[in-house]
């Protein structure tokens, strides 16, 4: 609520992301009806796939971007004076910029659909558990990031590697198979990337109806859970003893 | 449950104590900037911010050097020094936010260091200049959001907050948004959400700093009045303002680099540099020299520390002296009567918590 309300009175900030939201989408779409191609791994058109990239990026990954930017050494000392768990503290501060962030998505993806033709074969069960999936990646990669951010307080190397490994490697605009074209074997790096194999499921799930229980699609959702399920310990491994250190060292309130 | 008369002496006091601190050590590792160096041991930035983020190198500043301090329930308790003393390293040792290196804090019984988050429902800390509120809501919203935090079911949080906004007069502002809140106003509404979690003991680092003289009044009037005598609470003070100090507080600590000078009540201060005493002296005004001329007799008067001369009226001076036990007050009326000045009027007075603290702290620097 809180968050909400702060980005409320920012009223022309709210104006300019939400055209911003249409211009990148009907730019993007157009972008893609000129390169009329096919994307067999999918068995889509590139409109199609480049829409669930959009929906991606705007359905989850922002998610992290929440949570590091507001658990920032400037307020955290006020907020772990109040003794919250870490599980209130990482959704307290997600919940806001996520819902605001999918709320975005939603008129992009009908703009992608009506307006440039994606076509998207859903299957709801699969799209829902792609999604809790991914999101719980992209949280866990925020609580290291903001880990990290504890101890060195400017630098966020974590946060620039995920940015940088989505616009790159992980697919989000092109197969990531084209990577071999420029370096042969770099599709397979991507493969170790946990943001590829978020929009590798929510692709399989929005674009070619793959259910749950097909043992391909079941494989797929497989690898992306141990992500999922390595990252979550591991973040919360990683916030403890950055906090621990903070704490040592007296730069909590540092920033 | 034991009653008090199960309970060894020792026990009692610690009980009767809601702040126990026992052997408190803190001390930071300090990276001095490259450029004072000496250009032989001078490291690659890179190298030097390596070792930073490391943990090595360096040199240790000890904030804290083995603090022993017990903190009775109810009342003001302050804490006394000058800054780099150790006061905020403490209260945020004991707020949960600092890791001590060693020694014990015992909030109300609950360990600061092994039971955190039990400790934070003990304490809860006022730390001016770092608010944490967001400046674009208003102040209800802020204190919703910080309710929320603590876990305070909706309908209590609610309740709480309207009593609180009218406890801190900012009924006609809690829907107005934080950036136009004046300093004062900001510091009430951190007072507001200190009170949320209703924890029996408050800390305030430094509460009046910044407020303009009004405020600050008013600012302490709300802690001493309405938080220690009408509430209950036991608040810790942490000030470098002696006066403040001496106003509010029952108790206080003097603390200089990281050590504690002295403990106990402003007259057991007090009491400590009983051997010294002020005298002032209004007199008629001489002719030229004359004030030369008396300050020179009576700096060698036994037992008078220090003597000065200003002026009070039109046509008078104030001659202040300041002197220990033993000071020879025949010899000092006699070279006071041998200026033939009119006295018009004179007062001895106990020493001031400031001198007290001055002369400890010499004691303590020599």
């Amino acid at each position: 609520m809180r968050d909400m309300a702060k980005w409320a009175t920012y009223k022309s900030t709210a104006w300019t992301t939400l055209l911003g939201g249409g211009i990148a989408v009907a730019s993007w779409g157009l972008n893609a009806t000129f390169r009329n191609v096919t994307v067999p791994q999918y068995n889509t058109d590139y409109v199609s796939f480049l829409v669930v990239g959009i929906l991606v990026a705007n359905f989850i990954l922002p998610v992290g971007a929440g949570v590091s930017s507001r658990l920032n050494p400037y307020t955290l000392e006020s907020i772990l004076m109040t003794g919250p768990k870490l599980a209130t503290l990482v959704v307290g501060t997600s919940l806001w910029p996520y819902m605001l962030s999918a709320l975005f998505a939603i008129p992009q993806v009908l703009i992608g659909v009506y307006v440039f033709g994606a076509h998207l074969r859903v299957d709801p069960l699969s799209f829902a558990i792609a999604s809790i999936i991914g999101i719980l990646i992209v949280l866990a990669l925020a609580i290291i990031a903001t880990g990290i951010k504890i101890v060195t307080k400017q630098a966020d190397p974590i946060t620039w590697g995920v940015a940088l490994a989505a616009s790159i490697l992980s697919g989000m605009t092109f197969p990531i198979q084209h990577l071999n074209d420029y370096i042969p074997g770099l599709s397979s790096v991507s493969w170790l990337l946990p943001q590829t194999w978020i929009f590798h499921i929510i692709r399989l799930a929005t674009l070619t109806d793959a259910s749950i229980f097909d043992p391909s699609t079941a494989l797929a959702f497989l690898a992306a859970s141990i992500y999922a399920l390595v990252l979550l310990p591991l973040s919360y491994f990683v916030f403890s003893i950055s906090l621990r250190r903070a704490k040592k060292e007296g730069s909590l309130g540092w920033f | 449950m034991k009653t008090a008369e199960d309970l060894a002496p020792g026990e009692l006091e610690s009980q009767q104590n809601v702040i126990h601190i026992a052997g408190l050590r803190k001390s930071y590792r300090t990276y001095a900037s490259d450029d004072k160096q000496p250009a032989s041991k001078r490291l690659p930035k890179s190298f030097a911010y390596a070792a930073k983020l490391l943990g090595r190198g360096g040199t240790t500043y000890t904030a804290l050097d083995g603090i022993d301090l017990d903190v009775p329930k109810g009342g003001v308790f302050g804490l006394l020094g000058p800054n780099g003393a150790g006061k905020t390293t403490l209260i945020k040792i004991l707020s949960t936010l600092i890791l001590p290196d060693s020694g014990e804090v015992l909030v109300d019984g609950v360990d600061v260091v092994k039971n955190p988050l039990g400790a934070l429902k003990k304490l809860q800390t006022v730390l001016a200049g770092n608010e944490g509120f967001e400046l674009r809501i208003t102040g209800r919203q802020n204190l919703e959001f910080f309710a929320d935090l603590y876990g305070i079911p909706h309908d209590e949080s609610r309740r709480r907050i309207e009593e609180l906004i009218e406890f801190s007069h900012l009924e006609n502002f809690a829907d107005t948004m934080l950036q136009k809140y004046s300093t004062g106003m900001t510091r009430r509404l951190l007072v507001c959400r200190a009170l949320l979690s209703n924890a029996p003991v408050l800390l305030f680092d430094e509460p009046t700093s910044a407020l303009d003289p009004i405020s600050a009044a008013e600012f302490r009037k709300l802690i001493k009045v309405e938080l220690a005598e009408r509430r209950k609470k036991t608040v810790l003070l942490a000030t470098h303002n002696l006066a403040e100090a001496e106003e509010m507080c029952d108790s206080i600590a003097l603390l200089r680099r990281g050590r504690i000078l002295a403990a106990g009540s402003t007259m057991e201060i007090r009491s400590k540099v009983a051997d010294v005493v002020t005298v002032s002296v209004i007199l008629s005004r001489g002719v030229d020299g004359w004030a030369d001329q008396l300050l020179d007799s009576l700096r060698r008067v036994d037992g008078v520390v220090s003597a000065q001369i200003f002026n009070h009226g039109v046509s008078t001076s104030a001659l202040q002296v300041e002197g220990v036990k033993g000071l020879d007050y025949n010899r000092f009326f006699e070279e006071v009567n041998s200026t033939k000045l009119r006295i018009r009027s004179l007062e001895a007075s106990q020493p001031s918590l400031e001198l007290a603290f001055l002369r400890l702290n010499e004691e303590a620097a020599r």
